[in-house]
């Protein structure tokens, strides 16, 4: 998460405009899951990964960690998608693979593996998309284009609030986590799991002080708004590269499709 | 009678919990003082600047701001807390920003002052605390004492007439600890005032020119400095160091290398003065001092 955040704000398109990164990565995420074409994904994927690699310059081996985490839930999901089950005797005669566990009948039909392929692909080239603007654009340069596009004051704050947290928090559990090491909290399994409830248990409880003394500081600077008007963030401009990447992408998504 | 920012009046705190943390509490803060807050931990410190900021009502007393009485209006308090600047001692707690010159920006665009002036003052106080190199740096990629800075230039930013600073130094390392008093006297105008709690006595002993001490909750001691640091026993009980300088003094006193003096040298300058047989308090010494000052 930590190394995320540091990307954003650390990498070769960090002068680009948000809006423009945005718009980028949420057509092409928008193409990709309401097309479902597996081609299409295909060409998503390497395109946004060619992107985020030469383009914004992200490290790759980071990249690669990254795109390899979400394959664990789609994974898991699939296997719901492709799996039927039975309690009775009649299989379809169509099915690729048919096995047995105790009295249940397990296969898997044609059709729902195709379906799962889709699934993987559009899952797994929507990451990449939204890869493309997590990697390249830090949350605070996100704000200000959801104010402008009439997103709720309240929603765009408690963005901005929650995000700061997260980061409160990871510090803070750090910083217990290395304490207790330091005093062998984490010496056996059994004391491990103990050590684990108390940092949960400590986490908990420095949320209602931290919660407090925001509070204060908030009302002793009489704060009553977040979102920094436009005015005083750096203008950013839109970049000419990343427009002819985006014709270029559209065009042969298309000749894609047509073919 | 000097003119006083805040007046205390027989003020009495207690927290929901029970914990007593201010007792009968009488004191004034004059207009234009640099103020040291003193005492062991626990003994109400913390609790006496949040009464100051309006972000707890006493349980008993009133508290008058600028000659006015509390009374907790919304109203007022804005009011109080545009020209009471509040730096706290867990800067996390302060900061909510996601980059360091949109915290400092948060305070004064909440005063909606216009455009240019904003902007002039969140140069001038990260140029302040020395923070050019991190202006778009992420909060949570600073070291302790950047985020000390971060919010020591947010509250400097607002341009508030009182200071108060609640153990500042205590994640600043050697360099910014010293800086920080200087920073504090470029803002001395004559008018604004200071309120410093530490337990480092060294680093205000020089600077500050009104000592307050409390000790469980009550007022010990207010006013100058060389009753308060000639007076052991009330040191000891309020758990506060004795400054080197009037260790030394008192030394070289007790030695026979220098001559007693109406009042405490104030810098080692002065004591360097005694040693080599000058003596600081006499007229001429003060009218010499006055004219360098002015």
């Amino acid at each position: 998460m930590l190394k995320i955040d540091f990307i954003a704000s650390h990498n070769a398109i960090q002068k680009v405009a948000a809006s423009q990164k945005m718009a980028f990565s949420f057509i092409t995420l928008l193409f990709a899951t309401l097309l479902r074409n597996n081609n299409y994904s295909v060409w998503t994927l390497f395109f946004m990964s060619g992107a985020i690699i030469f383009y914004a310059k992200i490290p790759w081996k980071t990249y690669i960690i990254l795109l390899l985490a979400p394959i664990g839930f789609i994974s898991a999901g699939m296997v719901a998608i492709v799996l039927s089950i039975t309690f009775t005797q009649d299989v379809p005669t169509s099915v690729l693979w048919q096995g047995s566990l105790f009295t249940m009948q397990l296969f898997i039909l044609p059709n729902d593996g195709i379906r799962a392929i889709t699934i993987f692909c559009t899952s797994i080239s929507a990451t990449s998309c939204l890869y493309f603007l997590i990697l390249t654009t830090p949350m605070y340069e996100i704000s200000p284009v959801l104010a402008r596009l009439k997103v709720p004051t309240i929603i765009i704050e408690l963005i901005e609030l929650m995000y700061r947290f997260i980061f409160l928090f990871l510090e803070m559990v750090a910083q217990i986590y290395t304490a207790q090491h330091a005093r062998l909290g984490y010496r056996t399994y059994k004391k491990g799991f103990q050590s684990l409830s108390l940092l949960i248990n400590a986490l908990f409880r420095s949320i209602f002080f931290r919660y407090q003394a925001m509070s204060y500081a908030m009302a002793a600077r009489n704060i009553e708004q977040f979102i920094i008007p436009q005015q005083f963030l750096i203008d950013k401009e839109w970049d000419q590269k990343l427009t002819w990447l985006a014709i270029i992408f559209i065009v042969v998504g298309i000749a894609i499709l047509v073919l | 009678m000097t003119e006083s920012f805040f007046r205390f009046d027989h003020v009495s705190f207690q927290y929901s919990n029970g914990t007593k943390a201010l007792h009968e509490l009488s004191l004034s803060i004059p207009k234009g003082k640099k103020v040291a807050i003193l005492g062991e931990n626990g003994s109400g410190k913390s609790t006496f600047f949040k009464l100051l900021i309006g972000l707890e009502k006493p349980t008993n007393g009133e508290i008058q701001f600028l000659n006015e009485t509390l009374h907790y209006s919304k109203k007022q308090l804005i009011n109080l807390r545009e020209r009471v600047g509040f730096i706290f001692q867990e800067a996390d707690n302060q900061l909510f920003a996601s980059t360091v010159k949109q915290d400092i920006l948060y305070g004064p665009i909440n005063l909606k002052w216009p455009y240019e002036k904003i902007e002039h003052n969140v140069s001038s106080a990260i140029q302040l605390t020395e923070l050019e190199d991190l202006t778009e740096r992420p909060i949570h990629f600073l070291s302790g004492g950047q985020k000390k800075r971060v919010t020591i230039a947010g509250v400097y930013a607002m341009d508030p007439k009182i200071y108060i600073l609640d153990e500042p130094t205590s994640s600043l390392d050697y360099y910014f600890s010293n800086q920080l008093t200087t920073y504090l006297d470029e803002l001395d105008d004559g008018e604004r005032t200071f309120l410093y709690s530490t337990h480092q006595v060294n680093l205000i002993y020089e600077w500050a020119d009104h000592f307050i001490v409390f000790h469980k909750g009550q007022l010990l001691y207010s006013g100058q400095r060389d009753a308060l640091f000639s007076n052991d026993a009330l040191l000891v009980k309020a758990h506060i160091e004795k400054p080197w300088l009037v260790k030394c003094y008192e030394t070289m006193l007790h030695e026979g290398l220098i001559q007693q003096q109406s009042l405490l040298p104030r810098s080692m300058g002065e004591l360097m003065d005694l040693v080599k047989g000058r003596n600081y308090t006499t007229a001429e010494a003060i009218d010499e001092k006055r004219l360098r000052t002015t």
